[in-house]
């Protein structure tokens, strides 16, 4: 294609460009300005007032403190445990729910998207007295079976166990409707075939439904461990990232040596060791899975 | 494999009542005296229910304030968010221009760019700019949304090609089109985009958090939270439950009146296309 040729198709295409430019100015100036902005701070000893180059500093400081690889160990932890555990569930649920009525199938749809839906602030303020071990509903419950009152947000298991349950009460929601989606697009003949062919219903789960919800399960892993891996709002609200950091997370770290302490290079840092993470998963992704998944 | 069955139903509403339970907790504890409330062995029904709660909440905070501050932000997200979505959703499903490609896949990709790195400089900017601690500040950088951009081409691009054909041979001008025709056989797009943008606004609560500085630009959201609770201690029941309840009633009964479109938005921009 010549040059001219080039120009004339871009000028023929001139309101394409007019559309999206709205779009294209928000990414400049909200994505991309303050993700090169982000990554050029952790090179500087930044806070409100100044901002002074010290190169390497931030990170060899921050990979000393032992609170960057508890907060890196959490992080983990809740994304090595949720991620199965919430893909688990929601595909569970939506087996059960595939097999009801349409009428049935909306109203648990709707019953298990009514708590995605209200907002995790709501979700965990309820949860914080649903967990209090002293008036808490958790402990009256466990006091019914003879079990002694655990301080849900005050040890350190017990903490991260509360976080997992309130996590997985807002986030199945959403996966169970893509888990349904992806069961419905199953063609019903294939299953009749089988069944002629005298397959029971655990070689009808492994040989037709799984491989066939392969797609949907990658799909739903990746963008899960993105997800979790930011995990923030559940811990803010309901232990603060305690007791004795046992709950914290990266995210966390990031508000409060930002936010809390203004040191803004070494949040950065934080933010930056993030960003290889996801980068790293969304790699993958690419590399490996893409050729499976169809957008 | 009936039994099996049987069994699965069982533990199905067993999940579903434990998952909507804590909604019915929070709203059975708004309508309650703190003392009632507080009370082990639990009163599982409303004891001597009282609207008291939300009486003090109002009394005590800026509560008007801050549900007109979130209506404003939302208000402001959802019209540039579901305007902006559609414009490019249009130009990338349905026209062909060069670079098309690398655009789509360069926006896109900022789905993938955790919100968190941008978070500090964000932040600055807002500040040399003079809009901490505004409104503008709050729904700015919701105004462009990678996710709806996309859920948008998905939709747009399924569209058939020759009533835009006919309309273009016909001289109509592409503003024309896109106002006239593409956005009036796009209403179930425009209605699960404005849904998502005003759940997502209304529930924002990191950024919200950190841009406002005062009770003037602070959402309901965000002051309800820094009103109940500090570090994982509940400061007043009464007033977080009723405060929560003030939050989570507007989205509840927008789900209740929208469901089908939140199903359809959910599946549509997961995965296929």
């Amino acid at each position: 294609m010549t040059r001219g040729n080039l120009f004339h198709r871009i000028w023929k295409e001139r309101s394409a460009y007019f559309f999206i430019l709205p779009t294209l100015i928000g990414f400049l100036f909200f994505s991309l300005k303050p993700l090169i902005e982000g990554i050029r701070l952790s090179f500087y000893e930044a806070n409100l007032r100044q901002q002074v180059f010290i190169g390497l500093d931030n990170y060899s400081k921050v990979f000393q403190d032992p609170f960057f690889w508890l907060s890196l160990k959490n992080t983990f932890l809740f994304v090595v445990v949720l991620v199965p555990l919430i893909l688990f569930i929601s595909l569970f649920i939506a087996l059960v729910i595939s097999k009801l009525s349409s009428f049935w199938q909306s109203f648990f749809k709707g019953a298990f998207y009514l708590p995605a839906v209200s907002a995790g602030v709501v979700m965990s303020l309820v949860w914080l007295w649903i967990f209090n071990s002293t008036y808490g509903l958790f402990n009256y419950i466990l006091s019914i079976f003879h079990i002694l009152p655990i301080t849900w947000l005050g040890d350190d298991n017990p903490a991260r166990v509360a976080i997992i349950i309130v996590v997985i009460s807002w986030v199945v929601g959403m996966k169970i409707i893509l888990y349904s989606s992806a069961l419905a697009a199953i063609p019903k003949s294939i299953y009749e075939a089988s069944e002629i062919d005298g397959a029971n219903s655990w070689q009808k789960f492994w040989n037709i439904t799984w491989p066939l919800i392969t797609p949907m399960t990658i799909f739903l892993l990746v963008t899960l461990t993105i997800g979790i891996s930011q995990i923030w709002e559940a811990i803010f609200l309901l232990t603060g990232g305690g007791p004795h950091y046992a709950t914290t997370s990266l995210v966390l770290r990031i508000y409060q040596l930002g936010f809390l302490y203004f040191r803004f290079g070494e949040a950065s840092v934080y933010a930056v060791v993030l960003l290889m993470i996801v980068f790293t998963i969304a790699f993958f992704q690419f590399r490996y899975l893409n050729k499976k998944l169809e957008f | 494999m009936k039994l099996l069955f049987y069994f699965s139903l069982i533990v199905l509403i067993f999940l579903a009542i434990s998952l909507l339970f804590p909604l019915y907790w929070m709203f059975k504890g708004s309508f309650e005296m703190m003392g009632f409330a507080m009370k082990i062995p639990p009163f599982f029904l409303p004891h001597n229910p009282t609207i008291q709660n939300y009486v003090n909440i109002f009394i005590q905070y800026p509560v008007i304030r801050w549900i007109l501050n979130s209506s404003i932000v939302a208000i402001f997200t959802v019209g540039m968010s579901v305007v902006f979505s559609c414009m490019a959703g249009y130009a990338f499903g349905k026209k062909d221009f060069p670079g098309k490609n690398i655009l789509f896949w360069l926006l896109l990709s900022t789905m993938m760019i955790p919100f968190h790195i941008t978070l500090i400089p964000l932040f600055a900017t807002m500040k040399s700019l003079g809009l901490y601690d505004t409104l503008p500040a709050v729904f700015l950088p919701s105004a462009c949304n990678a996710g709806g951009m996309f859920l948008a081409r998905q939709y747009m691009s399924t569209l058939p090609s020759d009533i835009l054909d006919a309309a273009r041979m016909d001289g109509a001008g592409e503003f024309k089109i896109f106002t006239l025709i593409v956005i009036p056989i796009s209403k179930p797009l425009v209605a699960a985009l404005s849904i998502f943008a005003f759940v997502g606004s209304w529930e924002n609560f990191l950024w919200p958090l950190i841009i406002s500085g005062s009770n003037s630009s602070r959402t309901l959201t965000v002051g309800v939270a820094t009103i109940s609770c500090a570090g994982g201690a509940m400061i007043d029941l009464g007033i977080a439950m009723s405060g929560a309840s003030l939050v989570a009633l507007p989205l509840i009964i927008f789900f209740f009146m929208f469901q089908k479109y939140f199903t359809k938005g959910i599946t549509l921009g997961g995965i296929k296309g």
